[in-house]
């Protein structure tokens, strides 16, 4: 699987801090190195061993050594810390995730028609979620303007999803259909949000807990996002896209 | 006086026991129940505990829910959980150092999730209990401030040939969990078609 447009991005933003001049090949060859270890980290192997089949891969504390080398031997000590090449890993393997159920829940005609929607909704705990800061004393202190409804809402405004917002405002619950231009809208920051990673799919932004259900079509007509008997649309997926190879995405 | 009264055969079942028999393909099934048992196998991942000594999170547990993934099979549905480690902390077993001669084992919260490398200027140390990685660390003066560094040794790993490892079944939801959800998933499925909501 070759790294994506969404984890370029992602990589790129973590690389946003670094001072230094980094020529085209040697980001690209960063990024290939990137690339071999996340798709270790996503799929890890199994082979033989005695008789016993065993797990082979990298684990996240044996590919940080990885790209720490291989920072090294491209002369760019500094480049990134230890948290750094943690955080675009980690960045980078969920939205590599996530690209992955996305393509099943999405690009299939025959889901979509079962499972017309998606419920934006908390599932990893954090603790200082979207829309909070640590203040003193590990309180937290509302950041109004910053949680995941006025982003929805944001995004819902940005494309016109009258509908979605609709449900927002009656029942609290994020729902909109999965053709709806919201979730690109999400993942691109609308609303004048920078910290997003300009996916159609979650993780929408770095660090976020909040992850997508599939909602069945008799519960879409029942928030009124379809009509009895329509048939919902699958978005337009571009999956030759979604996993361009770096070359093309740099 | 003659009544005449016309029968006319309105088939409705026949398109209805057309619509339920094209849902029941095994296609469609798998599609039907796929996504809710991947996301129920994912909040149970979610929800499991970060780690037993309380030290900061490698977020194991989040990368496993995020990495859990299915795909329509002949039989049903194949969930996927791809993430290194998963199958061993379910099957347990021994795990022996196979790349270099010893398992370095964190016995410390700064090396956890951490390697020898991520400790520049560790050392070995074998002492009667066994072989450790350690490094020079500061001593605490008696308002908490660091007041002489290279003071004291900080343990960080335990050097061991093996480890043997305990199963955890408990790691994936019950099968009578997921055979509820894929139940309900199926019954509401089966409804929506029944009532007409089906294209």
């Amino acid at each position: 699987m070759p790294v994506t447009a969404q984890q370029l991005i992602a990589l790129r933003r973590s690389l946003a801090r670094y001072n230094g001049d980094v020529s085209r090949s040697v980001l690209n060859s960063l990024l290939r190195g990137f690339k071999s270890v996340i798709e270790s980290l996503i799929l890890p192997g199994t082979e033989n061993r005695d008789g016993i089949e065993v797990e082979v891969g990298l684990n996240p504390a044996t590919a940080r050594a990885e790209i720490r080398d291989l920072i090294r031997s491209r002369g760019l000590a500094g480049l990134m810390d230890s948290g750094q090449i943690d955080f675009a890993l980690r960045t980078a393997t969920e939205v590599a995730q996530g690209a992955g159920v996305y393509v099943r829940e999405a690009a299939d005609a025959e889901v979509v028609e079962i499972y017309p929607a998606w419920e934006l909704l908390r599932v990893y705990d954090r603790d200082v979620p979207r829309g909070f800061r640590r203040g003193p004393r590990g309180t937290l202190i509302p950041m109004p303007g910053d949680d995941w409804p006025t982003r929805f809402t944001a995004a819902g405004a940005a494309v016109g999803d009258d509908a979605a917002l609709a449900v927002l405002a009656a029942t609290g619950r994020m729902v909109a259909l999965k053709s709806s231009e919201l979730w690109q809208a999400l993942g691109d920051g609308a609303g004048g949000y920078t910290d997003t990673l300009g996916n159609p799919f979650a993780p929408f932004a770095f660090n976020s807990g909040y992850d997508l259900n599939n909602v069945g079509r008799a519960e879409c007509v029942r928030l009124g996002l379809l009509a009895v008997g329509e048939t919902p649309r699958a978005p337009q997926v571009d999956v030759a896209g979604l996993f361009a190879p770096i070359e093309e995405a740099a | 006086m003659i009544i005449r009264a016309d029968i006319t055969f309105e088939d409705n079942a026949s398109p209805a026991l057309a619509r339920q028999a094209a849902a029941l393909q095994p296609r469609l099934v798998a599609r039907a129940i796929g996504g809710p048992l991947r996301e129920t196998v994912r909040n149970h991942l979610a929800r499991r505990p970060s780690n037993k000594r309380g030290w900061p999170s490698t977020r194991f547990w989040e990368s496993a829910a995020r990495g859990t993934t299915w795909e329509p099979t002949e039989e049903g549905v194949l969930i996927h959980i791809k993430k290194l480690g998963f199958r061993q902390r379910y099957f347990g077993g021994v795990i022996r150092a196979v790349t270099k001669r010893f398992l370095t084992i964190p016995i410390s919260p700064l090396a956890y999730g951490k390697t020898v490398a991520d400790f520049p200027g560790s050392f070995l140390m074998v002492t009667k209990k066994g072989a450790y990685i350690v490094r020079y660390g500061g001593a605490m003066g008696a308002r908490g401030r660091m007041r002489r560094h290279n003071a004291t040794l900080q343990f960080l790993f335990k050097l061991q040939a093996s480890v043997n490892q305990v199963g955890d079944k408990d790691i994936l939801p019950t099968r009578a969990a997921l055979m509820s959800v894929a139940r309900q998933a199926l019954h509401e499925y089966f409804t929506d078609i029944h009532g007409g909501g089906a294209t």
